[in-house]
């Protein structure tokens, strides 16, 4: 071929070079995670872009163990809170207590201080819970008494909810699953990948991951990812879908007209782009193709259309949607 | 003397009866149609008076019956007329009927007559009336009830029935009017243009690209993106896979399950990965590869256009033979 584009080409080394990591949290994870391919791409995603996973699977599924054991290959701090409905904003960021000793009130910090933080059932804690949660998965900082602290970074967020067990639960409103960057949703392992785990479970001593990285080494991963290159032409392949689930009649799907009840708001936009440049990255590569977009489209909108009484009526599923959306509109 | 005073008596008598205002004593008279009738027959009975005109005269009151038997149909019509100087005619006319057969006396009515100082009253002549039974004709059929009368038929009520009749039929004819013109339109062949073969289209696309000298113009993102977007449309027509919503990955391995276009695979491949890089990576090429790929496009196209598909582990003698 073909001389690339130096810049392109030069970038396309430089990621290639950063992103080798990824191959060795993939070995470490893979000593301990049996399958879950899906879930550890999305960690992967969700960690490298900043953003925040909710994570939606029966129990059993190897949750705590993905996240704890990726907090170990970087040598990050993990914490796992339980979220019950006697939870209050205080457990989770802290307080101030009073220290006899020093006659004086001292910052108590809460669990949230952590670099991955399991934020386990979040469905069955009440509002206020989920609010002081968010707001710091948001801003980054949370305020005790009158002092404000800084999250430790890299800061990531895998929340769980269980979809089954409905019955006093808080579901989180739209507005609130908005804010985290992927919906994944993990379906049991395979028959043979169940093999291995049971094995695995039989074994006198249970398999531990090593420490390859270190935080630092994340903070600069997400300046590269930064930099892997977007043509426009998937920028609008981008826009062309999250519109799609606004218009649907302007984009020849007539029949989601009614089933949507709001589409995708710019976090969308800004989301997928994200997750897709991220994507790219961890598949070694220095620009997004628009396999890359369609790799996380599902884990980026599921959460972000509003399903009507028809669709839901007729067990329509915001996946349907994305899958029929990613076949009507034209590839670039 | 004597005879003077018989004659004065006589004179007075005579003035007393002749030139009072009373002086004439009126006459009554009764008159009936006749004596006989068949049952439920109506006849007048009449009674007149004739009296000094300015004589008053009272007739009775009548309700519904004359006397036992007899019905009085209708109101007693009073009527009067002159009859001579100074004098007139009083009379009450009355209809009447029996539904009894037998013989019926009427008995004499009374008419008052106001005198000064007194009333007197003046009877009229009695009278009879025979009511006869209508004969019946045993020998004969029994004959059924006469039916109704019909009454003539209006216009408004022939309109009431016939409109919506006339209605339904209009319709009728309307719609078998538009059937008719449909199967009539239906049996008129249309002049349908046959497509034009997929390969046809493409390969006068890729003539245009050529012509356009794109690459030459450094236009190489629009060179490999009008190529590509060619080589799905033809795929998309061709082999019927939506070849213009795949990435190129996903075209691949569709194309790669084709046993017509897997033969040409590793044009198609090579064709598509380097098209990603140029519109995706800002990739370049050079002057034999933006040639050697429009040939492959056309290639892909020539050598696929003709060759009939066999689906991959479809084991035929043809296929063998290929």
């Amino acid at each position: 071929m073909s001389q690339m584009n130096v810049n392109i080409q030069e970038l396309n080394e430089k990621i290639k070079q950063e992103s080798s990591f990824v191959d060795l949290i993939n070995l470490e994870m893979s000593k301990v995670i049996i399958g879950q391919k899906h879930l550890l791409e999305g960690l992967l995603v969700g960690l490298l872009s900043d953003g925040h996973i909710l994570l939606e699977g029966v129990p059993g599924l190897a949750k705590t163990l993905a996240i704890n054991t990726l907090a170990t290959t970087i040598e990050a701090k993990f914490s796992r809170i339980q979220f019950t409905p006697d939870l209050l904003p205080a457990d989770l960021i802290g307080t101030m207590i009073y220290s006899q000793k020093k006659e004086e009130f001292q910052v108590k910090k809460g669990p949230i201080f952590a670099n991955f933080i399991l934020a386990d059932e979040i469905n069955r804690s009440p509002a206020k819970v989920q609010s002081a949660l968010l707001e710091a998965m948001q801003e980054k900082h949370v305020t005790i008494g009158s002092e404000t602290f800084d999250l430790p970074k890299p800061f990531l967020v895998m929340a769980t909810q269980n979809p089954i067990e409905q019955e006093g639960t808080y579901p989180l409103p739209e507005a609130q699953m908005d804010r985290f960057m992927l919906k994944i949703v993990l379906d049991y392992p395979q028959k043979n990948e169940e093999l291995g785990i049971m094995r695995e479970n039989l074994e006198v001593e249970f398999p531990t991951a090593n420490k390859v990285l270190k935080p630092e080494n994340i903070m600069k991963a997400r300046e590269v990812v930064k930099e892997v290159y977007m043509d426009e032409k998937i920028e609008n392949y981008i826009l062309d879908i999250v519109f799609s689930t606004r218009y649907a009649d302007k984009y020849n799907l007539p029949e989601f007209k009614n089933m949507i009840s709001y589409g995708s708001s710019p976090r969308a936009s800004i989301n997928l782009a994200k997750a897709a440049k991220t994507y790219a990255f961890i598949k070694r590569r220095g620009y997004v193709i628009p396999e890359d977009v369609r790799a996380v489209c599902y884990d980026v909108m599921r959460h972000r259309i509003g399903l009507t009484y028809e669709a839901e009526a007729e067990n329509i599923t915001s996946e349907n949607i994305i899958t029929e959306i990613l076949n009507k509109v034209e590839v670039p | 003397m004597f005879r003077r005073i018989d004659f004065v008596i006589l004179v007075l008598t005579f003035q007393l009866f002749n030139n009072s205002s009373f002086g004439q004593i009126p006459v009554v008279k009764t008159s009936i149609d006749t004596n006989r009738i068949t049952i439920g027959d109506q006849i007048k009975l009449k009674y007149e008076v004739e009296k000094n005109k300015q004589q008053p005269v009272r007739f009775p009151v009548y309700t519904e019956s004359l006397t036992d038997g007899i019905e009085i149909v209708g109101a007693p019509v009073i009527d009067s007329l002159k009859s001579g100087k100074g004098l007139n005619i009083v009379s009450l006319q009355l209809t009447i009927t029996s539904f009894d057969t037998g013989l019926y006396y009427i008995p004499p009515q009374p008419i008052l007559v106001p005198l000064s100082g007194f009333t007197d009253t003046i009877l009229t002549e009695p009278t009879y009336l025979e009511v006869l039974g209508v004969a019946i004709d045993t020998t004969g059929t029994i004959r059924d009830i006469k039916a109704n009368r019909r009454a003539p038929v209006t216009v408004g009520e022939i309109l009431i029935y016939s409109l919506p009749v006339l209605l339904i039929l209009a319709i009728i004819l309307i719609v078998i009017y538009y059937l008719g013109k449909k199967e009539k339109q239906d049996a008129e062949p249309i002049q349908v243009k046959p497509e034009e073969p997929p390969h046809i289209t493409a390969l006068r696309e890729l003539d245009k690209i050529k012509a356009q000298k794109l690459w030459q113009q450094q236009k190489q993102k629009e060179y490999y993106t009008r190529i590509t977007y060619v080589i799905r449309w033809y795929i998309s027509k061709r082999f019927d896979i939506p070849a213009l919503e795949l990435t190129s990955d996903e075209i691949l391995s569709q194309i790669r399950e084709l046993e017509t276009a897997r033969i040409n695979y590793d044009i198609l491949e090579d064709l598509l990965s380097l098209a990603d890089l140029v519109k995706f990576a800002k990739g370049e090429t050079d002057p034999d590869e933006n040639i050697r790929h429009l040939d492959n496009a056309f290639d892909f196209i020539k050598k696929t256009k003709d060759r009939q598909e066999i689906p991959k582990g479809v084991d035929t003698l043809e296929a063998k033979n290929e």
